[in-house]
């Protein structure tokens, strides 16, 4: 059996050189809107105003009469008075004297100078507020506004484009911000269609220009390039800018050829993902390790399906791809690595008419095409398993009815994977390392998963017992009382009861235990990834648990009682001002936090805050409590990623 | 020889040469002072400000020293028309020495243009 390792290319990755950081650019040429218009207004206002002076000055030399018939010129305030008022076409009286009839000819010719002019200069302002150039450099002041203004962590997208809507939804949904560049105006206005809970801030424009992308946030503290288009040289433009120009900030990108996908590497991103490559994988993961396949798209759909039904033997029998593009040549190649027979025929030749097929997909760059073949081969072969390529959902509705397996759309097989990297950024070791293991293993976990959480797809958490975001519990582990990972996800009200969580992985620096038992001592410092439902994780919903889990956020043990195994409820006493200091858990580390391991810590705007475990509410405005140690949401954003390759993780999981 | 450079350099100068030609001579006799010298002031240096609208050529202090001298000799303006229609008494040297210490304002915003327009054409033949 080939290495699953090896076939998703998890042990291809590229170091980028070492850059330091540089001013990233937002200059844009035509963001001074106001400059614009006054530029173009110069030869509109230069006629209005020869024209109106030349006028007045005219009106003051014309001699007229005053009421009693003396000789009477107009003063220039008299003159300015009038060539106002029919300069703007309004014009209803002769002041201060009715005029002379020399006056009433020069009055004549300048009305229609001067409404001439004034109808010039108007037609070119309202021109001008239509032009795109205008409308482009206005939308884009504003989205530079808006994105200066967001104030939380900013996981800034670079274009990300509207296909991947899903990645758009979820993120909104994480409460995790973001911003849109796309260079096409459909999509980006379907961002104000999409109704997401935040506001989100989106622009027309040339994602390839590094200004461009300055302006969208990528000189902000914390963000991440996520770069989405389904352009490959776009993508590696920002690839390019984002590694370049800010080299600790993490960049995802999508392609669609191996030549791009090289290119990319050399920048170092987190992850380049070439969708139709990954499905191949997929598809091969899912004919060795059933199981495997099963657990992990279970863990990360985004979804919130149930776990998937699971197919055997699918990697026996005989395959047939259908594919006119580079799309079949990637999926048979994965397939062969696999070991599975497989023919490539091309959509011209009509559909297959073979019986006994174990299995086909249906790949053509045509989505109406695709679901015509599936059906083709449904009627001649009803046990076969179907894939049916498609560009977006659009056809969702036809395929529910059709009986089709598998539906593949490449934008959702990237928001996906993008999601699973940066939403928590340790699933994805996860992830790596849960294909290097064995088909029992993944039937346990799955087992035992599906019996503490049921069937529904488990959130996913990253905790971290730092001074920052467990404090109760460092104060406890720094005192050398111990204290193991089936103690952490019991529940703080109740320390009998077991929360409905479950711990996938262990991370202690360069360390990782996968599916850590109950027994494993945890320290100061340790990451865990925890997967459970959301009453084990998620926010707290109300009613009178709400004030419970609060409660925990306090929660600073001095003892086994106050850890809750004698009086679960129990809350420290307000410290009085004299041991304040001692008391409360502040910003300060803990000295044994500053033993770091060697991790990489991503770029951080508000760190540790012990203010906020005394009112867990005013993280980014909506964080919850978690209901073990309270931590913000923001968790990614914070967290420190183990950098370790995939290679040598098992130290800890081998002892 | 760029046209629109000599236009905009006779328009700065003009806007200049024209307050000058105002603000010289007693500050309180208003025989010495020609209300027209100020009307035209006003319509060249409102002309000059719109020169400089084009960010390009010239910095935007350029522009604020414009945008300066044309609202003290709008300033100006405002004063003699409130004394002459308004004002029971007519143009008193009250009145016209503050009219033109408004247009000295103005000339002292105008010559800063004028230098800053100066110091520009020699660095530009240095280069």
């Amino acid at each position: 059996m080939p290495n699953p390792l090896h076939l998703f290319g998890f042990d291809r990755r590229v170091r980028a050189r070492r850059r330091r950081a540089v001013p990233v650019p937002t200059a844009l040429p035509r963001t001074d809107a106001v400059f614009l218009v006054m530029r173009r207004m110069r030869a509109p206002f230069l006629v209005v105003i020869t024209t109106f002076s030349f006028c007045t000055a005219g009106l003051t030399f014309i001699p007229g009469t005053d009421g009693q018939g003396n000789p009477y010129r107009m003063t220039a305030f008299d003159a300015i008075y009038q060539m106002t008022m029919t300069v703007t076409t309004v014009g209803y009286t002769e002041a201060p004297y009715a005029f002379s009839y020399p006056q009433r000819m020069w009055v004549m010719m300048s009305i229609f100078l001067l409404v001439v002019s004034w109808a010039y200069a108007l037609g070119v302002f309202f021109s001008l507020l239509q032009e795109p150039a205008f409308v482009d450099a206005v939308a884009t002041q504003r989205f530079r506004r808006r994105v200066r203004r967001l104030r939380e962590p900013l996981r800034s997208s670079p274009a990300m484009v509207l296909p991947a809507a899903p990645s758009g939804a979820e993120l909104d949904e994480r409460r995790r911000r973001f911003v849109v560049l796309d260079n096409q105006r459909s999509k980006v206005e379907t961002v104000a269609t999409e109704q997401f809970a935040a506001d989100v801030p989106a622009v027309e424009g040339d994602c390839r220009q590094p200004a461009m992308l300055g302006v969208a946030g990528l000189d902000r503290p914390t963000c991440a390039g996520l770069a989405l288009t389904d352009d490959d040289s776009a993508n590696l433009a920002v690839v390019m800018a984002v590694s370049v120009l800010r080299p600790g900030v993490p960049v995802l990108a999508r392609c669609s050829s191996h030549v791009f996908q090289d290119r990319m590497e050399q920048f170092g991103p987190e992850a380049v993902i070439n969708p139709d490559d990954r499905f191949g994988n997929y598809l091969a993961l899912e004919m060795l390790r059933p199981v495997t396949h099963q657990l992990l798209m279970w863990l990360m759909d985004n979804d919130e399906n149930h776990l998937p039904a699971i197919r055997n033997g699918l990697g026996r029998g005989r395959w047939i791809v259908c594919a006119d593009g580079a799309f079949g040549d990637l999926v048979t190649t994965d397939l062969r690595e696999a070991g599975v027979e497989v023919d490539l025929t091309h959509p011209r030749d009509g559909a297959p008419r073979d019986s006994g097929i174990t299995g086909f997909v249906s790949g053509t760059d045509d989505d109406i095409v695709n679901i015509a073949l599936a059906e083709q081969v449904r009627l001649t072969n009803p046990e076969a398993h179907i894939v049916v390529r498609q560009k977006n959902a659009a056809n969702k509705a036809v395929l529910a009815y059709l009986r089709v397996d598998h539906v593949y759309i490449a934008t959702e097989l990237v928001a996906r994977e993008v999601l699973a990297r940066t939403l928590t950024p340790v699933f994805w070791r996860f992830a790596e390392l849960a294909v290097a293991q064995d088909e029992a293993w993944a039937i346990a976990l799955r087992d035992r998963l599906v019996e503490r959480l049921r069937r529904r797809t488990p959130d996913r958490d990253l905790l971290t017992l730092s001074m920052a975001d467990a404090p109760g519990l460092v104060h406890w582990l720094s005192r050398g009382m111990p204290f193991t990972l089936g103690d952490l996800v019991r529940d703080p009200g109740d320390r009998s009861a077991e929360l409905p969580v479950v711990p996938l992985l262990l991370a202690r620096g360069d360390d990782i235990l996968i599916t850590p038992g109950s027994d494993v001592p945890v320290r100061v410092d340790d990451q865990v990834l925890l997967v459970g439902s959301g009453e084990g994780l998620g926010p707290p919903r109300g009613g009178p648990a709400l004030r419970r889990r609060r409660g925990v956020c306090r929660y600073r043990p001095r003892g086994p009682h106050d850890l809750g195994l004698a009086h679960p409820h129990r809350r420290p006493p307000r410290p009085s001002p004299g041991r304040r200091r001692l008391r409360r858990p502040t910003t300060r580390r803990h000295p044994r936090t500053r033993r770091r391991p060697r991790t990489r810590r991503l770029p951080t705007t508000r760190r540790g805050g012990g203010d906020r475990h005394t009112d867990c509410a005013g993280v980014a405005g909506s964080a919850p409590c978690h209901p073990i140690l309270c931590f913000p949401i923001a968790m990614a954003t914070r967290g420190r990623v183990p950098i370790a390759p995939p290679s040598r993780p098992h130290s800890l999981s081998r002892a | 020889m760029n046209l629109e450079k000599v236009v905009f350099g006779f328009f700065v100068l003009l806007a200049a040469t024209l307050n000058f030609g105002f603000f010289v001579g007693d500050i309180a006799d208003a025989r010495v002072h020609n209300v027209w010298e100020l009307f035209l002031a006003v319509v060249v240096n409102a002309i000059a400000t719109v020169l400089k609208f084009d960010r390009t050529q010239l910095g935007a202090v350029h522009l604020a020293t414009s945008l300066v001298a044309l609202l003290q000799l709008l300033a100006a303006t405002s004063v003699w028309i409130w004394a002459v229609q308004v004002s029971a008494d007519g143009l008193t040297p009250t009145h016209i020495s503050s009219v033109v210490s408004l247009s000295g304002g103005a000339l002292l915003a105008n010559i800063v243009s004028v230098v800053l327009l100066v110091v520009e054409t020699a660095s530009f033949r240095r280069r």
